[in-house]
């Protein structure tokens, strides 16, 4: 296998800007190693040979003529397959959407584009992300080792691209040895991004280190006026964060203290860090909240997709026909489910008893948080290998930051805009772990 | 206050109704079979009082977000119609409705 697959994005950049390598070899060594592994992983739903070529053709002109500045000029990713890329098709591994071709692109995709990564493909996902894994995919499953993992982490752990953008849902909290960060909310713009739940799931980004995950977070954060959640708050510079202590740091540890958390803990009080186990008086209410939010924004969201402007469309003698034919051919049994789920929960006579009540535990849960927020700076809990770990879900139901980190499913949290703490711990376990030998897994 | 309610398959075809679904043999009963799980699990709300919290139907603090009245770029129509599988004369094509 080639030596530059085992480099991390910011290494491969240092050989690109010294003239070691084209941007065009660098192309063909991840292009290569593609073709040789995809056909057997299926992680991807959509390759874009044709636009990564001509982008890494594009910037080596460049370099001939000049610098190039584009902070992520060349580095191979992969986007997962909800991010509208215009022309590109993009289905949400859906039927519904399988010949769209989105006549715009995401905000995040045009960052990224415009700071010069080459999108090597789309990755498969649970169908409009609402499953647990690819085998929820209208196309596909992906053939990765742990099922409870989701294409997007597995098309980077099998370095299909260097680092991937995309939702960071549930399931890819599960990182194939990957470190998943799932920025606040509001942080990345939404505009394109194809999504069932308007307010829990997120995107985010998937890399091998931290370096690259500041770098991607620092080049698509930031403020877009066609996202009008967007938050509008300074860039910062993420990789700052990477080298600063922990002394005093307040970490507690919530649920399960599984031997790898355990590890981990002990690392971040030899670096100064205080740790102190948690708990949380709403740790029951968390998944039953977050069912019920997912199923009645599913059914909203996916009202939008009738067959009439885009997607699948099967003719029917009448609009109702129309429109009731293409909704039941373009889905599978997941995304039904939730449909009819959010329909019930929505209802005139169910309205209050469960959308209103969660809604209310939803605000009863930000507030523990809050308090929390003020005793602690960071929150640890490590991932049970179930859907029902409330670990999972708590980030998306508050707003709040998380990272996964590659060591054991465990999850760091942080307060609204708290990137800062978890680039401070990740960096610092990544240093230890560098230094000491990868730890044991669950 | 939550009273569980018997999920039936009737209750499915109704839901699937409203939200313009049609199910085969067997998605009826299997969603149904679903839901009133899902139902008996969401007794926990019985067990939190929420009287006078406010509902949070978003994360961040953001109300009424708007922008000033000016016009922008957008789709052309042609671009807006490149993805439909009917069209006429700009417009999108669908069955007649009366």
């Amino acid at each position: 296998m080639s030596v530059l697959l085992d480099l991390a994005g910011h290494q491969l950049q240092d050989l690109l800007e010294k003239e070691e390598i084209s941007h065009l070899e660098l192309f063909q060594t991840y292009w290569a190693r593609l073709q040789s592994v995809e056909p057997q992983l299926k992680a991807l739903l959509t390759t874009m040979e044709r636009e990564a070529k001509a982008q890494a053709e594009k910037l080596d002109e460049q370099r001939r003529g000049g610098a190039v500045t584009a902070p992520l000029a060349g580095i191979p990713l992969v986007l997962a397959d909800n991010l509208c890329t215009e022309g590109v098709q993009t289905t949400c591994a859906s039927r519904m959407l399988q010949d769209f071709r989105p006549p715009y692109e995401a905000t995040l995709v045009g960052k990224l584009r415009q700071a010069g990564a080459l999108f090597m493909g789309k990755s498969n996902l649970a169908e409009f992300d609402l499953g647990l894994t690819t085998e929820d995919s209208a196309f596909f499953a992906t053939h990765l080792p742990d099922s409870s993992e989701v294409a997007c982490s597995g098309a980077v752990a099998a370095l299909l691209g260097r680092e991937a953008v995309g939702a960071i849902s549930n399931a890819s909290l599960n990182t194939a040895g990957l470190f998943g960060l799932k920025p606040t909310a509001g942080l990345l713009s939404r505009y394109g991004v194809i999504t069932a739940t308007s307010s829990l799931k997120r995107l985010g980004c998937l890399t091998r280190n931290l370096t690259d995950c500041a770098l991607i977070l620092q080049t698509i954060c930031g403020f877009d006026q066609r996202d009008s959640l967007s938050l509008k708050r300074p860039v910062l510079d993420y990789r700052s964060f990477l080298k600063k202590d922990l002394k005093g740091l307040r970490i507690g540890i919530w649920g399960e203290i599984t031997p790898v958390l355990k590890e981990i803990s002990e690392k971040l009080q030899g670096e100064g860090a205080i740790c102190q186990t948690v708990s949380l008086a709403y740790e029951q209410v968390l998944l039953p909240v977050y069912q019920v939010l997912v199923a009645a924004e599913a059914s909203s969201n996916l009202a939008r997709f009738d067959g009439v402007r885009y997607g699948l469309r099967v003719e029917a003698p009448d609009l109702e026909t129309l429109y009731r034919k293409t909704r039941s051919q373009g889905w599978g049994k997941v995304v039904k489910q939730q449909i009819i789920e959010g329909t019930y929960f929505l209802s005139a006579q169910q309205y209050e008893t469960y959308y209103l009540k969660a809604l209310k535990l939803r605000a009863l849960i930000k507030e523990e948080m809050a308090q929390l927020w003020g005793k602690y700076d960071c929150l640890l809990t490590s991932l049970a290998q179930t859907a029902e770990c409330p670990g999972r879900i708590l980030a998306d139901l508050t707003g709040e930051p998380a990272l996964a980190l590659p060591w054991g499913s465990v999850v760091a949290l942080a307060p609204f805009c708290g990137e800062e703490v978890l680039f401070k711990v990740g960096a610092s376990l990544e240093r230890s772990y560098q230094e000491g030998g990868a730890s044991h897994g669950d | 206050m939550i009273k569980l309610l018997k999920v039936t398959k009737q209750v499915v075809v109704k839901l699937a109704d409203l939200a313009m679904l049609e199910l085969r043999n067997g998605e009826s009963l299997s969603i149904a079979q679903a839901l009133q799980s899902k139902l008996e699990h969401l007794a926990i709300f019985n067990e939190v009082q929420t009287e006078g919290v406010r509902p949070l139907f978003y994360v961040s603090s953001a109300q009424n977000v708007f922008r000033e009245d000016q016009v922008g770029k957008c789709l052309t129509p042609q671009e807006a119609l490149a993805n439909t599988q009917e069209n006429a004369k700009g417009c999108f094509k669908v069955p007649r409705i009366v």
